[in-house]
């Protein structure tokens, strides 16, 4: 293409504005100019005064029991009582009062109750009637009947706010869609920052001028917290700050329960459903239990297939926990989702997801944990892990099919950090390996096609091994080998045969495909990588011969 | 802060090049219209003054580019479908060319607007798209080789049909 047949595509019909479309953005623009009001940015000591009146009024908070919580989690909030806290800390301005009423937290999450009460007749009306007032946005932004909103340090804003155009001054601020904003005030809000932020309107406490909120500041906030109300316009950039209360941190946290899960996962699926460890989801570490919540973390990144991408939030709606259940010491049983808040778990990092209590949870009470409705897990570590159907105790082994397993994982994860931009670029990228067989596995990229297989050496010596297998490929696939090249070599994983075999199959063009023979703990893994059409250069290959010394 | 009549002018200066912007991004003329009404009032917020008009449509230009960012990573834009992208049954063929454009990930295809369409150095560019101006060159390189392919790619693939392979 040329310079100018690329200009040409810019100055086609497709691309330059329509006459009458110019003139109705143009009046859209007219009728707003017309009635828009300056903004007005409160001054650092007006938002110091601010802060400082709500902790001193957290010095002289109550004591005693909380009850908000009750609108959540029922009325049996015992279990949580000792490590919830009344605030009832407050902020205003002439439109709106914020208060800050209970709080309680367990090992990962902190969850608040806020509320907006909304202070003059003005600004009722005008969140009837208006497209910019207070909390109108949640209306907007409520996706799907699903009441959690996520203030999240978003990926999106903090280009804007630190790139170009003078709002520096916002660096600190995790801007909310519209007017609730979260303020780290000494630190940017994307510095050292693993925290998730969920919002929660709980109807149930709402009045007719006042709003009801949940905030769950989840994975752990290091940086003083502040919430806040302002108003936007229709422009995040406007932000002028309104009433602002310091989230108090909690140093009482409700205990939890962790189990060890992974291995016997993997044992299980991969002798009934092993196409599932290939499909991208990464199994669980560990589950851990509060009277708030269960976590499920993984070492690996959670899939985000089977979630459903709301805002910037994943539910959980059809990976590995949805069926996962709770069994109780009296032997009833209930789903994860039934017992969480909208029925949903969520997604709060790459390698953790969270189901959040609707009522709270007496961990003492939880006997086993348990997924397909047949793998049980015992909290208590001491007893086996039985899979019920069968009726057999799950005892986790390291065979060939987790070799090759790890392998793959680790070979995708190597090759994209050599080059993970070109690897993924077409359609041929797959992030994971796939699942072949019992004991092989592919790896696609863009420039190659990668198979791991493995085998038990069975006695056999790994050259002797390497050299049967090659023979028995030139004649399984009848090529027409007009060169082949043999190293040996050695890699972390043990000795290593590389074959590059220059061959025709039935009279087509001459093809290369590369073999590595790796020996490893006594198995036996065959790497064959074949070179995709016009995808040179064959950048996986280079990173494999980098990881070998050859003789 | 911009007056109403500021963003008057600038808008009769500058809407073409804003909409053109939008559209690269979101390739679909109702979104546009609305990204487009935004950023100008966007403007009128705007809290110093700029150094000239070329200062202005620099600012324009970001400003649109990172609107339309914030639309499509938001899930409504996701994941509906819109009616008019539903296509129709027997569509007449394409320009390859702007094909080939828009096919270019987003990442090439505004380093090449910038530098070839509107004519920024590699310096202003780069200040633009918050990049070294190493990377800018290099997106500008592998944009322009993957233009190429992919036109040759089409190519092939007509050959291909009318040969009947």
């Amino acid at each position: 293409m040329r310079e100018k047949e690329f200009k040409a595509v810019f100055d086609g019909e497709k691309y330059v504005m329509p006459q009458e479309l110019k003139y109705r953005v143009k009046n859209r623009i007219s009728e707003i100019t017309a009635t828009a009001k300056p903004f007005v940015k409160r001054s650092v000591s007006a938002m110091a005064s601010i802060i400082l009146a709500s902790v001193l009024v957290v010095t002289a908070a109550a004591v005693g029991g909380i009850a908000l919580f009750k609108s959540i989690y029922g009325e049996n909030i015992e279990p949580i009582m000792p490590y919830s806290e009344i605030i009832n800390t407050k902020a205003s301005d002439e439109n709106y009062e914020l208060t800050l009423h209970e709080a309680v937290a367990d090992e990962y999450t902190t969850a608040y109750i806020f509320s907006v009460k909304r202070l003059t007749v003005g600004v009722s009306k005008a969140i009837d009637n208006g497209s910019t007032m207070i909390f109108k946005s949640f209306a907007q932004v409520n996706l799907n009947a699903d009441r959690f909103l996520e203030y999240y340090n978003s990926q999106d804003n903090p280009e804007y706010f630190t790139t170009f155009n003078g709002y520096s001054t916002f660096e600190n601020q995790i801007f909310a869609y519209q007017q609730l904003v979260l303020i780290r005030p000494n630190a940017a809000f994307k510095e050292e920052n693993d925290a998730k932020y969920l919002i929660h309107a709980i109807d149930n406490l709402k009045t007719e001028d006042t709003d009801y909120y949940a905030l769950y500041v989840i994975n752990g906030e290091n940086q003083t917290l502040n919430i806040g109300i302002g108003t936007c316009g229709s422009w995040y950039g406007n932000f002028s700050g309104g009433p602002e209360l310091t989230l108090p941190k909690m140093t009482q946290k409700a205990p939890s329960v962790t189990r060890s899960v992974q291995e016997y996962y993997r044992q299980y699926l991969k002798q009934t459903h092993p196409t599932m460890l290939f499909n991208g989801t990464r199994l669980a570490d560990t589950v851990t239990i509060t009277p708030l919540a269960v976590y499920v973390k993984s070492t690996g990144a959670l899939s985000s297939s089977g979630m459903q991408r709301a805002g910037f939030m994943d539910y959980i709606n059809g990976s590995l926990y949805r069926s996962a259940e709770l069994v109780f010491g009296d032997g009833t049983e209930k789903t994860l989702t039934e017992m969480s808040q909208d029925e949903m778990g969520i997604r709060i990092s790459a390698n953790t997801g969270i189901y959040l209590f609707n009522e709270v949870m007496d961990t003492s009470q939880v006997k086993s944990f348990m997924v397909y409705d047949t793998v049980e897990f015992p909290m208590d570590v001491n007893l086996p892990v039985i899979d019920r159907e069968t009726g057999t105790e799950i005892v986790p082994k390291y065979e060939v099919f987790d070799l090759v397993f790890d392998l793959g994982n680790e070979l995708v994860t190597y090759l994209d950090g050599m080059y993970p931009e070109e690897r993924k670029e077409g359609y041929k990228y797959c992030g994971s390996p796939r699942y072949e067989s019992e004991n092989s596995c592919t790896i696609n990229g863009h420039d190659c096609m990668i198979t791991l297989t493995g085998y038990e050496l069975n006695g056999e010596t790994f050259s002797a091994a390497a050299d049967r297998m090659l023979q028995e490929y030139f004649m399984k696939y009848n090529w027409a080998v007009s060169n082949t090249t043999i190293k040996d070599g050695t890699c972390s994983l043990g000795n290593v045969r590389y074959a590059d075999i220059t061959a025709s199959i039935l009279g087509g063009a001459m093809t290369h495909t590369h073999y590595f023979f790796f020996e490893t703990g006594g198995k036996l893994i065959v790497l064959q990588l074949n070179e995709n059409t016009n995808a040179w250069p064959y950048y996986s290959l280079d990173a494999l011969l980098q990881l070998i010394t050859f003789k | 802060m911009a007056d109403a009549k500021f963003v008057e002018r600038a808008y009769d200066l500058f809407s073409g090049t804003v909409y053109r912007v939008c559209m690269m991004y979101l390739k679909n003329p109702a979104d546009a219209e609305d990204a487009v009404a935004d950023i100008f009032l966007k403007l009128l917020s705007h809290p110093k003054a700029f150094n000239g008009d070329d200062h202005l449509k620099a600012w324009l230009i970001v400003a649109a580019k990172n609107r339309c960012k914030n639309v499509l990573a938001n899930w409504w834009s996701k994941t509906r479908v819109e009616f008019d992208s539903i296509p129709e049954p027997a569509a007449p063929a394409e320009d390859l060319t702007v094909l080939a454009v828009e096919e270019l990930p987003e990442k090439y295809r505004e380093a090449l607007y910038l530098y070839y369409y509107e004519g920024y150095t590699g310096a202003e560019a780069s200040k633009m798209l918050a990049i070294t101006e190493s990377a800018f060159w290099s997106r500008v390189k592998r944009g322009r080789e993957l233009l190429h392919m992919e036109m040759e790619e089409e190519c092939d693939e007509g050959k291909r049909v009318q040969s009947g392979i």
